[in-house]
């Protein structure tokens, strides 16, 4: 997966490509309405434009923050029209809002501690840290 | 108040066996004014995260990580001065 910006509409293979999304799950996002139809040739091949790809891209990460399919959809339609975007709607983007928020504070706790595990690791010159912490812990519930 | 003052420190690190020798040295000299503590960041690594600590040695002055690696003398002593003086205003 690259993350080329597409000056010219693309076809569906050139999509699956740059999002690593198959053909079929491009399709069924389309058929269900998380992606508005997308244009077509006269041929009737499908050609997506940059902003059915940044729409691709958002699904792609709420979908790594575990947001429902539902959910995505609804957050897509707050995408397009923030200022007009039903209460409801709203309520669920702020709630998804603290959720991301607490997922940052994971992720940099995380990162503060590898950081501080590598380090360790350099400056041992018996065995490393790291491995040491892991053998510690126990497996994940 | 008791101004606390930790060492982080790692097994393996030379660099941590001279801050714990300057430390305990600096530290004496403020009595019971001063606690001085050494923490294994492996042991206290949770601590060591939340406080900001990427590397060892660091020194933490009252729950905030001050130095990270042995700072000049001065610098250790002028740190070490101003806790000690605002612990006990």
């Amino acid at each position: 997966m690259t993350t080329a910006h597409p000056s010219k509409p693309l076809r569906i293979g050139e999509i699956s490509q740059l999002t690593g999304l198959s053909a079929d799950t491009l399709r069924y996002y389309e058929r269900i309405g998380l992606l508005p139809r997308v244009a077509r040739t006269p041929a009737g091949i499908r050609l997506y434009s940059e902003r059915d790809l940044s729409r691709l891209r958002f699904i792609q990460r709420a979908q790594k923050m575990n947001f429902s399919l539902e959910e995505i959809g609804q957050l897509l339609q707050m995408r397009e029209d923030p200022q007009h975007a039903r209460d409801a709607v709203r309520r669920l983007a702020a709630h998804k809002l603290l959720e991301v928020e607490a997922r940052v504070q994971e992720l940099t706790l995380l990162r503060n501690e590898l950081t501080l595990l590598i380090n360790l690791c350099h400056g041992s010159s018996e065995g490393c840290p790291i491995i040491e912490e892991m053998e510690d812990q126990p497996p994940f519930q | 108040m008791t101004t606390l003052v930790e060492l982080y420190h790692a097994p393996n690190c030379p660099r941590c066996t001279r801050a714990m020798a300057v430390l305990r040295e600096q530290t004496a000299t403020f009595g019971d004014r001063l606690d001085y503590r050494e923490r294994d960041v492996i042991a206290a690594l949770d601590d060591a995260v939340r406080l900001g600590i990427r590397a060892t040695p660091a020194i933490v002055i009252n729950d905030r990580l001050v130095f990270t690696g042995l700072p000049a003398h001065e610098k250790l002593q002028a740190a070490l001065q101003a806790a000690v003086r605002g612990a006990s205003t």
